[in-house]
């Protein structure tokens, strides 16, 4: 029998999730989460994305293309539940390398990202972040 | 701009400072609680001209500073549109925000937080000025103001 792909096993209520947060934007600042680090990209169609811990470490997280770096936020997958935000698997397997610890947070999408809900969800993750590394600034050259 | 609506992000009054019973109509009294109120407009006005010659005026000389894999900059156009928001903003005596951010689809953002309230002014690209109000997580108010309605004169 073959074995399940990792980072498709659910989310257990004791994993920690990290949302990337770049530097340049100010959506951390002084000690505060703004709910504009949980707006859906363009192209976040499906939702937004965030990682298990339990695939990816913060350092792995923090890679980005951004020349002020990243800031790495921790949210805990049973304060989302608690709140109607549900976590979901989301692996991307077929990439080089391969992101098992790829989740999406399925309520707030591109196209949603404005209606009533999808702003009061915004504001409930900013408040649910328990810890902020960083920032992880990029490799100088 | 039209503000037909009232918001504490909008709130234009200040509260009383002395406000007893024993003496609220002296003219050392009322001395008093206009030095406060005018203390308090001067320092409105100088928080949103720290937010509009420190952030929106630098960003608009160089948007380049926002640019992140992924996400919309605002172009000038639009934060040319937040400068003018902000002065009217402050013209009209209104709160300061706390913060100011862009969003991630090219729109700006005045966030402010005081207590178990948190009020947004969301600047789109479209023109349109998104306004929100929040208790304790909870959407409790939110208009829209479309750009037709904002002049700066």
């Amino acid at each position: 029998m073959s074995q399940p792909s990792p980072g498709t096993e659910p989310i257990a209520d004791d994993e920690i999730l990290y949302r990337r947060i770049p530097a340049s934007t100010g959506w951390y600042a002084e000690g505060v989460v703004s709910p504009e680090a949980f707006d859906p990209r363009k192209d976040e169609f499906t939702g937004i994305s965030v990682y298990r811990k339990k695939h990816k470490s913060v350092e792995e997280v923090a890679k980005g293309k951004g020349k002020k770096g990243y800031y790495v936020a921790s949210l805990r997958a049973s304060d989302l539940r608690e709140h109607g935000i549900e976590p979901v698997p989301s692996p991307i397997l077929d990439a080089d390398p391969p992101d098992p610890g790829h989740a999406e947070l399925l309520c707030l999408t591109a196209e949603n990202r404005l209606t009533d809900q999808a702003l009061e969800h915004k504001l409930r993750l900013a408040s649910l972040c328990f810890e902020v590394e960083g920032p992880f600034l990029p490799p100088t050259t | 701009m039209s503000m037909t609506e009232s918001s504490t992000l909008m709130s234009p009054s200040v509260r009383s400072v002395v406000d007893t019973s024993a003496d609220s109509t002296s003219a050392g009294t009322i001395q008093r609680q206009d030095a406060a109120r005018e203390q308090e407009f001067v320092k409105r006005r100088q928080r949103w001209q720290e937010i509009i010659d420190r952030r929106l005026i630098e960003w608009g000389c160089d948007p380049t500073q926002l640019e992140e894999d992924g996400l919309e900059t605002p172009s000038k156009r639009t934060i040319a549109f937040a400068i003018v928001t902000a002065q009217v903003m402050r013209d009209g005596n209104l709160v300061a925000p706390s913060c100011v951010v862009p969003d991630a689809q090219g729109g700006i953002v005045f966030e402010r937080r005081q207590d178990s309230v948190f009020e947004s002014v969301r600047i789109s690209i479209d023109g349109i000025i998104d306004v929100s109000q929040f208790e304790n997580g909870e959407l409790v108010r939110r208009f829209q103001i479309p750009d037709s309605s904002v002049t700066d004169d």
